[in-house]
């Protein structure tokens, strides 16, 4: 009895909160969308306008006088590489640190986290220079071998907490069956961590979509990247907001998208039941 | 590996030169630990500091409070499920430099959307990151709205791997919700917590791009964070030798605080997860 008259109440509250949230998440990113269609003369009036005659225009500025599309590519080049390696490397280093003994693990395992401490002001400098002289400034490569340091440690991390809650008799059934590492680890335990897996591709994802400062130092015109590209908006005599909105709202999209498409892996794989 | 130790090896070589950058890298005069006492004794590192701390604790603390609360709400049935949690993570999505540029017009005091809304709804109006006491917080408030997203997805992910069954024996066995929360759910969560609380607490550290978009470290130095204070030390005043140091100052400094995450999470881990473990 008790339980089904707070039903409806709780489910309400439930509703009430995902609107909130939901809420929350939209009303700054909408902002962003609306003034992407607006005229200059809307975007700061007061009160706000909520309903004008969309403008295409600023759409039309960034992708034909502004080189946009060149960059879009560049970003997309970029992320996807980066998080395919980043993605791959970091499972099967995530997989010897869950399931293998070497000596100063504990230690190395912390230390590869160092790589993301260190405040990215102080690791530019050095990388900069150090990519000058090997002469892969403005170019793809480079900025993909930076942001692979930045992922890895947190996808080995993130990873590595997923294999261990994997119960180790998975891998001697596989072991038993004849299975190598090699195929115990893409054939029994990738399908069983996927969850872990899509959280962090998604992150990683967004992490080389969305990084700014390397990507500003190390780029010139070639490889620029679209948050780089965004600062053109910026100029001395006031911030460009129609364009630049439209540059953030091409920018969200992929990933809305991609999210969207993972959504699927994150929810619960074939754990349950996989040990009986 | 050489290519992640060069910049905290040559960060190191540079903390102990006097460089103003803009010189050529010949003129740089090595003066050992001056730059470190210089850091140690002067009153705006120790406030930058404080002002990280008190950023830091802030965000990390309602970040992975919010982001559990979400990720539990979004782990439940309800219509719409999969759109709602792509929603969610949108703030992740929008590009830095755009989410602090927004937040300042949305924070402006004359076109603001925030003051606005209040304005109609009859309540007070704030300054925000205008207002000496109310920039730090109008500052994390941007930080909690962009990177709950990221509490939310990994501890998202991490309850995905809850077994089911071992809920369902534990409610047999007559555990009231709150203590399934408590010593099922939690002891599964270990690692996504301790992932969620070591990366927030490494970024929140770092900020940069946010406080750079918002507020460039003012007003006065309200929120000058390290990172703020090492940027225009190094890059506005051009010390580049004094900032390598501060650089490792800070690393110093959020190499313990992540040491003593891992050794308070490892305890509890050893003390609440051997049940089920032993079980299975």
């Amino acid at each position: 009895m008790k339980s089904r008259m707070w039903k409806l109440p709780k489910t309400i509250l439930v509703y009430l909160v995902v609107i909130l949230i939901v809420a929350a998440c939209v009303v700054p990113v909408l902002w962003i969308l609306l003034t992407a269609v607006k005229e200059q003369a809307d975007i700061f009036a007061m009160p706000p306008k909520l309903f004008f005659r969309p403008t295409m225009a600023n759409f039309v500025d960034i992708f034909a006088n502004r080189n946009f599309l060149h960059y879009l590519v560049n970003s997309v080049v970029l992320a996807v590489s980066t998080t395919l390696l980043a993605v791959v490397l970091g499972v099967v280093a995530a997989y010897g640190f869950s399931r293998y003994n070497f000596k100063g693990k504990k230690d190395i395992f912390f230390w590869i986290l160092s790589v993301r401490m260190s405040p990215a002001i102080v690791a530019v400098i050095p990388l900069f220079l150090i990519i000058a002289r090997i002469g892969l400034l403005d170019n793809l490569i480079s900025v993909t071998v930076v942001y692979l340091l930045i992922n890895l440690p947190f996808i080995i991390w993130v990873v590595k907490g997923f294999i261990d809650e994997v119960p180790i008799e998975l891998d001697e059934a596989a072991r038993i069956d004849g299975c190598s590492s090699l195929r115990t680890l893409v054939r029994i335990i990738v399908p069983v961590i996927s969850p872990g897996i899509a959280a962090t591709a998604i992150l990683s994802i967004i992490f080389s979509w969305n990084e700014f400062l390397f990507a500003l130092v190390l780029t010139g015109i070639n490889a620029r990247t679209l948050p780089v590209t965004i600062l053109q908006f910026i100029t001395l005599t006031g911030i460009n907001w129609g364009p630049m909105c439209a540059a953030g709202t091409v920018t969200i999209f992929p990933i809305f998208i991609f999210a969207l498409s993972v959504q699927k892996h994150l929810v619960r794989g074939l754990t349950l039941g996989a040990v009986k | 590996m050489i290519i992640a130790l060069y910049p905290f090896v040559y960060a190191l070589q540079l903390s102990l030169y006097r460089w103003e950058m803009g010189q050529a890298v010949e003129a740089k005069k090595f003066i050992g630990v001056l730059n470190y006492i210089k850091a140690l004794l002067s009153s705006d590192f120790w406030t930058a500091l404080g002002t990280t701390a008190v950023y830091t604790a802030a965000t990390v603390v309602v970040e992975f409070g919010l982001g559990l609360a979400v990720a539990l709400l979004l782990n439940g049935e309800f219509v719409g499920r999969s759109v709602v949690r792509s929603i969610a993570i949108i703030p992740l999505a929008v590009t830095p430099v755009v989410v602090g540029l927004v937040w300042r017009v949305l924070y402006n005091t004359d076109y603001g959307l925030i003051n606005f809304i209040l304005h109609e709804l009859g309540l007070p109006t704030s300054k925000w990151i205008a207002g000496m006491s109310t920039a730090l917080i109008s500052v994390v408030i941007v930080d909690i709205w962009q990177w709950t997203p990221f509490a939310t997805l990994i501890l998202l992910a991490g309850l995905q791997t809850v077994p089911i069954d071992v809920l369902e024996a534990s409610k047999i066995d007559g555990a009231s919700g709150l203590q399934r929360f408590r010593y099922v759910t939690l002891a599964f969560l270990r690692t996504p917590i301790l992932v969620v609380l070591l990366f927030r607490t490494i970024d929140s550290f770092k900020v940069f791009d946010n406080i750079y978009a918002l507020t460039m470290g003012g007003p006065g130095s309200a929120t000058e964070t390290l990172s703020m204070h090492l940027y225009i030390q190094g890059f506005r005043n051009r010390h580049m030798g004094y900032a390598s140091a501060m650089g490792i100052l800070f690393l110093i400094v959020v190499t313990l605080i992540c040491q003593l995450f891992i050794r308070v999470i490892d305890n509890q881990g050893t003390s609440s997860n051997d049940g089920s473990r032993t079980r299975r």
